[in-house]
């Protein structure tokens, strides 16, 4: 009986990502919002999107090895030839699941592939930098010459409570 | 025995609920608005509003802080993605929202609690802990048998941060950062 609860209790606790991205820096936080709803498109416009976004230099270099740039030039062609369609159809058979014998549905996809992207971009890439400044881990700037620094940021920085203040104070919201 | 079964049984539910909870699986669920914690709407459509309440939650939750990832989340209405009104609303009311949570990070406008103290005031606080945190030095200061031995946490535990080789690592090895404002200081 005990034993059952606890396989049960493990299974639950394994469960609880429910992403594939579960062993990535913020994987589990961030890919926990991709769409379960719209077209195939969308969905994996959203999740290049922020994959994209997490490969910037708004994380850091611990990040950048997790994660890469992924916007697919194809699909964000302007107008894609019938043998770009192809060629699309081939690499992402098992994600855009359409009937590509219907050039609207290609069109709506495609379409939807671009619009969520740099939605789903800013929204990833925000909310790694939101969270480093959370601990106080600013990540260097352009020529300052460091993403992560582990001599000026330690595992106690979790605990720093002085990184990100309560905006009601100020916004007068 | 049916009691404790079933005491046994409701345990394993709630502990349940968290973890079923973190995969959305209840996904009508609605997030908690708390006063002063979002901006009023602007004026416009429907569409844009809607758009831009999804915006500025989308901005709150990536730039704010742990309360604000509580209660909002990432919004996209697909089928919305073609309506211009909504797409402009969504944008605008994350940059707008997004910004105006910048301030709380750090600076002259950041707001007050972003210390542990507001300022260091010999009269009140025998050390700053702003620097130094509650565990080195400052609130307990137990012994201290070397000179070079800090007091606080550190000195209990004695291994951290002794010098002249009395110490298996050259400085504190947890927090060895160079942070201010931390419990356990730099």
């Amino acid at each position: 009986m005990i034993k059952n609860i606890t396989i049960l209790l493990a299974i639950l606790l394994f469960t609880s990502s429910c992403t594939s991205y579960w062993y990535k820096p913020m994987g589990a936080r961030v890919f926990k919002y991709k769409p379960k709803e719209g077209t195939p498109g969308f969905k994996l416009g959203w999740e290049h999107g922020c994959e994209s976004g997490l490969a910037t230099q708004f994380g850091n270099s611990f990040y950048m090895d997790f994660y890469q740039w992924k916007k697919d030039p194809q699909i964000s062609m302007a107008n894609p030839s019938p043998n770009d369609v192809d060629m699309i159809r081939r690499r992402y058979g098992k994600e855009l699941n359409i009937n590509w014998n219907n050039p609207e549905e290609v069109r709506k996809n495609f379409s939807d592939y671009k619009n969520v992207f740099w939605v789903s971009h800013a929204f990833c890439r925000h909310t790694a930098l939101g969270s480093q400044q959370a601990a106080g881990a600013n990540p260097g700037l352009p020529g300052e010459g460091y993403l992560y620094d582990p001599g000026k940021w330690s595992v106690g920085n979790v605990w720093k409570m002085d990184a990100k203040g309560d905006t009601r104070w100020k916004t007068n919201w | 025995m049916d009691n404790v079964k079933f005491i046994k049984t409701l345990l394993i539910v709630i502990l349940s609920l968290p973890l079923l909870a973190s995969c959305r699986w209840i996904t009508s669920a609605s997030l908690p608005k708390y006063a002063f914690t979002m901006p009023p709407i602007p004026e416009g459509t429907p569409a844009f509003q809607k758009g831009w309440e999804h915006g500025c939650g989308n901005g709150l939750y990536s730039r704010g802080n742990e309360f604000y990832r509580t209660t909002n989340k990432f919004n996209f209405d697909h089928n919305m993605i073609d309506n211009s009104e909504y797409v402009f609303g969504l944008r605008t009311g994350y940059g707008y929202c997004a910004y105006n949570i910048f301030g709380a990070v750090d600076g002259a406008t950041s707001s007050p609690d972003t210390y542990i103290f507001p300022g260091y005031d010999s009269w009140f606080s025998s050390m700053n802990y702003n620097d130094t945190g509650f565990f080195t030095g400052g609130l307990a200061t137990p012994f201290a048998p070397h000179d070079s031995v800090a007091g606080g946490f550190n000195g209990i535990v004695g291994v951290w941060t002794q010098k002249d080789g009395y110490s298996v690592f050259g400085s504190d090895p947890l927090w060895s950062g160079g942070s201010k404002g931390q419990i356990f200081g730099q």
